[in-house]
């Protein structure tokens, strides 16, 4: 699986979604489903990030927040933001975006790899960056890096 | 054939065919790449495991065959048989061939087989001759001709040894049919043994993922429940409602059933326990089994094992005497070792009692006083006395025997059993013998637990772990001079935590004249957790965190309340585990 995200992602399809003014890209393999803004109850001592805990239909799964993960400026409103559930390393967490928008088609030739730079803290998190024909860019998000279990462990 | 017997040798047919397919599946890779090490040995292992169960159930053929398949596995591993593919189609016919002998049994358990013909490839192989056919068609016959070849052979009887032991099982009849190339199991008496019930194996996680989907139910169907009469008011779906009730409590019932095992598996290795270390001991000892079709839950079954070994072999090497020693104290020279299990209320006990010398209680004490762990004037009782085994680095032997006491010892058990919510108690009269009892709860899915707020969080604690809930009175307080909270319950000061505090949520502390304290001890002592309100008692379904957050210091995991809102059950023991890491001259307080 880990192989699959690292360098195999030839004519993979990608779920694409909004955080502020950027759009991110997550393996669409890896989505189990997209849900609404879910109750959830807080995590005591945890990091920022971890919003907490929601009961799916009886499973209880950790709520990640995207935008503090990547040190991006939190949403005051976020009754409109979407989850989506992934499985990452076989555990099954909720990811709170922005909002979804589409499922896209990658062709490798349009992808480049990310120059990693001091200044950008986030590089780690991303795999690639994705030119869609309509000439924005997409930033291919490595989340099992970003819900790097042993990085949550330590944290607490 | 007796009704153990079917049950083992029904129980080996299922297991087998695990084995086999996991096997086939290691066969399958061998062909498509080189083999490596670890597959090879986990090949051997398979194999060894399928060799040793069939022997001991009694299907003598399946342990044949697999004995010369454990020594082909073994020359592919020593290196001195390449893995030609001739040598894989061997392995894929033995395969095979078991499984046909696993269908046949399922229709008649004394059936007899015809393994010549595998046996015959094997040591063919096993003696050298492993060149596939294409390299080997110059100076030996095609495969076609080399089976007919075998055939005949077999026809004329001109076959290894204990080939010709099967021959004699099977009637005359049958070794025409073998010689026409017949290989349909030869089942001796065809009588069909009458429907019982089959057994299939299912994934825990999928008995688990049909649990929390009728948690979920039940949950809805509550709040359907708490509207009937009052918003929904129509005949029809009133008594609809009172009629899903009672078929969710079945259903929830019967699923929470499905992670029930009886205890019988590991009641029988103890058998093998006891007779592994009698012998060693050159003590002659009977286990006694009783009530092992006590059902538990799974993870309960598999957690008791150790426990169980641990107080058994402890049984043996320090209760029960040598025979001479029982005979001299008029004993019959054969001890006994009983185990017996059963139900009480919402829990599982198991008593081993043995028939041994019992402790004494003196002698325990004194070892108390000696380690520093009892106070001379303690005035407690014999019975309390011989509890001290269970305190940790007490240990009466001095010598550390090979059987038991590796360094750990009771408090181990102790631990282990308290981690589940259970109890372990021990009662002794010297002379006449012990006897330990563990009480478990009896699903470890459900536990009793007390909902409380807390910096207006709610939390579930396990009941198991709450000695008694106060109301404190400010008077009652005391802080220390180097920071901290004291507390006296009745007599007794007891370090104060507070909970908000520790899993911060608030930073202030919470009003003391308001203040409700759960009392609770670990294993260095009570203590007090504060917290603003008990809400009400609840049997809570627990739920696994993701391993994301499992880790989470004091959080064993999580819960779904009644009105479908998550929420997080906490160990105090493990919460405030470190809060005596400074003062650690601590004393046994026995008197709780």
């Amino acid at each position: 699986m880990e192989d699959r995200s690292e360098k195999d992602i030839t004519g993979a399809r990608f779920l694409e979604f909004n955080i502020g003014n950027e759009k991110y890209g997550v393996e669409l393999l890896t989505v189990i489903e997209v849900i609404s803004i879910p109750e959830t109850t807080p995590l005591p001592n945890s990091p920022k990030y971890i919003k907490g805990i929601m009961n799916l239909r009886g499973q209880i799964i950790t709520i990640v927040d995207l935008r503090t993960k990547l040190n991006i400026e939190p949403k005051e409103d976020q009754s409109q933001c979407a989850t989506i559930i992934v499985k990452v390393n076989n555990v099954q967490v909720g990811v709170i975006v922005d909002s979804i928008n589409k499922v896209v088609n990658v062709n490798p030739n349009d992808l480049s790899e990310i120059v990693t730079t001091t200044k950008n803290k986030n590089s780690k998190f991303i795999n690639s960056i994705w030119k869609s024909p309509e000439d924005y860019l997409v930033f291919l998000l490595n989340f099992e890096k970003l819900l790097d279990l042993e990085e949550v462990a330590t944290a607490a | 054939m007796d009704e153990f017997e079917l049950e083992i040798k029904q129980e080996f047919i299922s297991e087998a065919a695990d084995l086999l397919f996991q096997a086939e599946e290691v066969f399958l890779t061998l062909e498509n790449s080189t083999p490596d090490e670890e597959m090879l040995n986990l090949l051997f292992r398979v194999a060894h495991n399928l060799k040793g169960t069939s022997m001991a159930v009694g299907f003598e053929q399946i342990s044949e065959l697999t004995h010369h398949t454990e020594n082909l596995i073994l020359k592919i591993q020593q290196n001195e048989i390449p893995l030609t593919t001739k040598v894989i189609d061997v392995l894929f016919a033995f395969k095979d061939k078991v499984e046909e002998m696993l269908d046949g049994y399922k229709e008649n358990l004394e059936a007899t087989f015809d393994i010549s013909e595998v046996v015959h490839n094997l040591e063919v192989i096993l003696g050298g001759d492993y060149h596939d056919s294409m390299e080997a068609s110059e100076d030996s016959p095609s495969l076609e001709n080399e089976r007919e070849e075998k055939y005949e052979n077999e026809a004329k009887g001109d076959a290894q040894p204990d080939l010709n032991l099967d021959q004699n099982l099977l009637p005359l009849s049958n070794s025409e049919e073998e010689a026409s190339g017949s290989k349909k199991p030869q089942v001796k008496a065809p009588k069909k043994k009458e429907d019982t019930d089959e057994d299939i194996r299912v994934k825990l996680s999928r008995i688990n993922k049909v649990n929390d989907y009728i948690g979920e139910l039940v949950i809805l169907q509550t709040v359907l429940e708490q509207k009937r009469g009052v918003e929904i008011t129509d005949d029809l779906s009133i008594s609809s409602i009172s009629q899903m009730s009672k078929i969710f409590k079945e259903l929830q019932s019967m699923a929470m059933s499905l992670r029930m095992l009886p205890l019988k598996s590991t009641f029988q290795r103890m058998q093998r326990i006891v007779r592994d270390t009698s012998k060693a001991l050159n003590k002659d000892i009977k286990l006694e089994l009783r009530g092992e079709d006590t059902e538990v839950d799974k993870k309960v079954v598999e957690f008791i094992l150790d426990p169980l070994v641990h107080i058994v072999r402890n049984g043996i090497d320090h209760g029960v005497e040598a025979p001479h020693e029982r005979t001299e104290a008029g004993k019959p020279s054969q001890g006994v070792i009983e185990l017996f299990a059963f139900h009480e209320g919402s829990n599982l006990i198991i008593q081993i009692t043995d028939d041994g010398k019992g402790i004494d209680p003196n002698i325990i004490r004194r070892k108390g006083i000696e380690k520093g762990i009892l106070n001379e004037s303690s005035p407690i009782s014999d019975e309390e006395v011989i509890q001290l085994i269970f305190h940790p680095g007490f240990s009466t032997k001095e010598t550390v025997s090979e059987v038991s006491g590796r360094g750990v010892g009771m408090d181990v058990v102790k631990t282990n059993i308290e981690n589940l919510g259970g109890k372990v108690s021990l009662q002794s009269k010297v002379g006449t013998g012990s006897s330990f009892r563990i009480e478990l709860p009896l699903t470890l899915a459900i536990v009793d637990g007390l909902i409380i707020e807390s910096g207006d969080h709610k939390f579930a604690l396990p009941l198991s772990q709450v000695q008694e809930i106060v109301q404190i009175s400010k008077d009652n307080f005391a802080s220390a001079t180097g920071g901290g909270l004291y507390y006296k319950l009745r007599g007794n000061i007891i370090p104060v935590f507070s909970l908000a505090e520790k899993l911060d949520l608030k930073k202030d502390r919470p009003d003391l004249k308001e203040a409700t304290a759960i009392i609770t001890e670990n294993k260095d002592g009570k203590f007090a957790v504060l917290i603003e309100n008990v809400l009400y008692k609840q049997q809570v379904v627990i739920k696994e965190l993701g391993a994301d957050i499992k880790g989470f210091n004091g959080i064993t995991g999580a819960t779904i309340l009644g009105n479908g809102k998550p929420s997080f059950i906490i160990d105090l023991k493990e919460l405030y585990k470190d809060f005596f890491k400074l003062n650690n001259n601590t004393h046994f307080d026995i008197a709780c």
